[in-house]
């Protein structure tokens, strides 16, 4: 290898940062599960090198800042109307101006300032779902798993049926008995959604009620709660996790298809998908008006879908053995040859 | 076999009672319908005869047995909108549809699989990367958003292609591109990844090793293997391409199929025709679920249906 005589100083270098970096991640992460310690310790180090996760963190940060600072960046009061101002193209056009970036809408409000005031939707629907969603769907998965028996036959035929019927359909028609509002939508999408974390969560309990240490601690007379929330549950961190993120980049495309279509956010509130929606009347006019809130949900999605993949790789113990044996061999082999 | 095939059917059965159930719960019990389907300026006793005629003064229990009754015996009620059966409306409209996420979902097979395939041989090669990258968009494009960029650039910007409804083979492809776009990456991605692993196998090795071409290795016999988790996929685009993504293409698209019956049905508060349109696609998806379990059986012989 020829990188071989630069590379062993720099090594050395390098391990006493990572040692140093463990040690304050020690301090900070005191008392916390292992799994979640081990994962930040390395992970925050790795996410330099995974350019893609890094990417995907870099997005959801922005979303979650312009969703909580979104008065102070927002230009213009996302509902204030001007009339002659209506179907400015965005500042870069010929009568585009400065005042409207990304130009204004059919009623000329301000997209940008309503694309800002959007995040906050997308992010509360998608947060309070998957949290709806993730706890009902993981009890439900503990139970079924840890009793077995009839209460696991029940509800695992629930989550067959419910998973075998899947898509928008059912959402709608529930959607439109009960009238559309944000809790509506919450609601239905969490009842839509829960069944993935009860199987996974099942899965895993399953797996690991066998294994000795559940044993013993039931042997030496753990309360079934203390050996389901203290040994059995921190298995869970890293699927479920991954599964969350996953979940929520789903929920945020499943809100902006209801909204879409009209049985999701009401106006005056706004959303991304309610703006598309507003913007199909003048496509022949106004491009800008659908092009930007399809943008934002777009960038948003991949952005999470990358964070899931590293964070599935970061947060799993076994993964992240795995890579370190490999960046062990590659570093022996390295200082071998 | 035969027994499979009925054991599976009386499963799926019981996932359009369940759905049956569901419907009824959140129309009967937490909505009401006297609500959602009059008109605001409705009288109360224009509500009090529309309750009666419905039958929803009976008590919960007795509205239950009826309606499965009714459902049993294939009487979906009269649409409100349409004036006419509900199961008429629907089953005009159903043909549309297949016709079109048959197409998609063909389409996302023949271009998914090669992709897929090609896409493992050289793993971080460029047509790799352009699979990751391709599969990825379509996980995170919108497709009501795809749909109306594919019109502004096809339709307002070249003229070239009709924005909406259906008649000619023009009409067909942009809401068949944007039906397919999204399932063509996840199939390519899963054909990609179970194919990484197939090549990695002993047998592809001995195959190799004997002088076997290597068209024959990778189409034949590793792809064989490989092609019951693209298998499962592709089932469960099709199912969710009919339960869901038809509602958002074909609204755009203004394809008058069940999707876009739905929505036009939820823009009517013709909660009648929903569920008409929920039962039908509930049944459809059973049948694909049985379909599915059969040809994995033809796929790979060492699954035993029982």
């Amino acid at each position: 290898m020829a990188t071989v005589k630069g590379r062993e100083p720099d090594l050395g270098k390098r391990r006493r940062r990572e040692t140093e970096h463990a040690a304050q991640h020690q301090m900070f992460l005191r008392g916390r599960p292992y799994e979640v310690i081990r994962a930040a310790r390395g992970a925050l180090g790795e996410l330099w090198s995974d350019k893609a996760g890094l990417f995907g963190v870099g997005v959801l940060v922005l979303l979650v800042l312009t969703a909580v600072f979104a008065p102070l960046l927002a230009p213009h009061d996302p509902a204030a109307q001007s009339l002659q101002n209506r179907l400015k193209p965005p500042f870069w056009a010929a009568e585009g101006s400065l005042e409207y970036p990304l130009g204004a809408d059919g009623l000329g409000r301000d997209v940008l300032s309503r694309m800002i005031y959007g995040s906050r939707v997308s992010l509360l629907v998608g947060a309070s779902v998957v949290l709806i969603a993730g706890t009902f769907g993981t009890l439900m998965g503990l139970i079924a798993g840890y009793r077995g028996g009839r209460t696991d036959s029940i509800i695992m035929r629930v989550v067959d049926t419910q998973v075998a019927f899947p898509g928008l359909l059912l959402v709608l028609i529930i959607l439109a008995a009960i009238g559309p509002s944000m809790t509506t939508i919450i609601v239905v999408l969490a009842i839509n959604g829960w069944m993935v974390y009860a199987r996974i969560t099942r899965g895993v309990v399953l797996s690991v009620k066998e294994t000795p240490y559940v044993e013993a601690a039931e042997i030496v007379g753990c309360p079934s709660k203390r050996v389901v929330l203290r040994h059995i549950l921190p298995n869970l961190t890293s699927p479920l996790l991954t599964l969350a993120v996953l979940e929520f980049a789903r929920i945020i495309l499943a809100e902006a298809a209801l909204s879409f279509l009209g049985v999701g956010i009401q106006p005056p509130q706004v959303s991304w998908g309610l703006m598309v929606a507003q913007g199909r009347d003048y496509l022949f006019n106004g491009w800008w008006i659908i092009t930007w809130p399809g943008l934002a949900i777009a960038f948003t999605v991949l952005g999470i879908n990358l964070f899931a993949s590293w964070l599935r790789v970061a947060a799993d113990p076994q993964e992240r053995e795995k890579r370190f044996a490999r960046t062990a061999t590659e570093m022996r082999q390295g200082s071998v040859t | 076999m035969g027994r499979f095939v009925v054991r599976r059917i009386g499963q799926g059965l019981l996932v359009v009672v369940g759905v049956t159930i569901m419907v009824f719960i959140f129309t009967r019990m937490v909505g009401d319908p006297a609500k959602t389907m009059l008109p605001l300026s409705a009288s109360p006793e224009e509500r009090a005869a529309f309750r009666h005629e419905l039958g929803l003064d009976q008590p919960l229990a007795q509205q239950f047995a009826d309606y499965i009754g009714d459902l049993a015996s294939g009487d979906f009620g009269t649409s409100v909108w349409q004036r006419r059966p509900a199961i008429e409306a629907v089953l005009d409209a159903l043909p549309n549809t297949l016709q079109l996420v048959l197409l998609a979902i063909a389409i996302a097979v023949l271009f998914g699989v090669p992709l897929g395939v090609l896409a493992a041989l050289r793993p971080g090669g460029a047509l790799d990367r352009t699979a990751v990258v391709l599969s990825l968009a379509g996980l995170s494009i919108p497709q009501f958003w795809l749909g109306l960029l594919l019109i502004i650039a096809f339709s307002v910007t070249l003229n070239a292609l009709p924005t909406a409804g259906m008649g000619t083979p023009a009409h067909l492809i942009l809401p068949t591109l944007t039906l397919a776009f999204p399932a063509l990456g996840r199939i390519a991605m899963i054909v990609r990844s179970s194919m990484i692993d197939e090549l990695n196998q002993q047998y592809v090795k001995t195959a190799k090793a004997k002088g076997m071409p290597r068209a024959r290795v990778v189409g034949i016999h590793a792809l064989r293997n490989a092609s019951i988790p693209a298998l499962t996929l592709t089932g469960w685009e099709l199912i969710r391409a009919l339960a869901g993504y038809s509602v958002v293409v074909e609204t755009v698209f203004a394809w008058p199929g069940i999707g876009f019956l739905a929505d036009q049905a939820l823009n009517n508060q013709d909660l009648i025709l929903l569920q008409a349109i929920v039962f039908v696609v509930a049944v459809m998806v059973v049948v694909i679920n049985v379909v599915i379990d059969v040809l994995y059986r033809a796929v790979d012989p060492r699954i035993k249906l029982v």
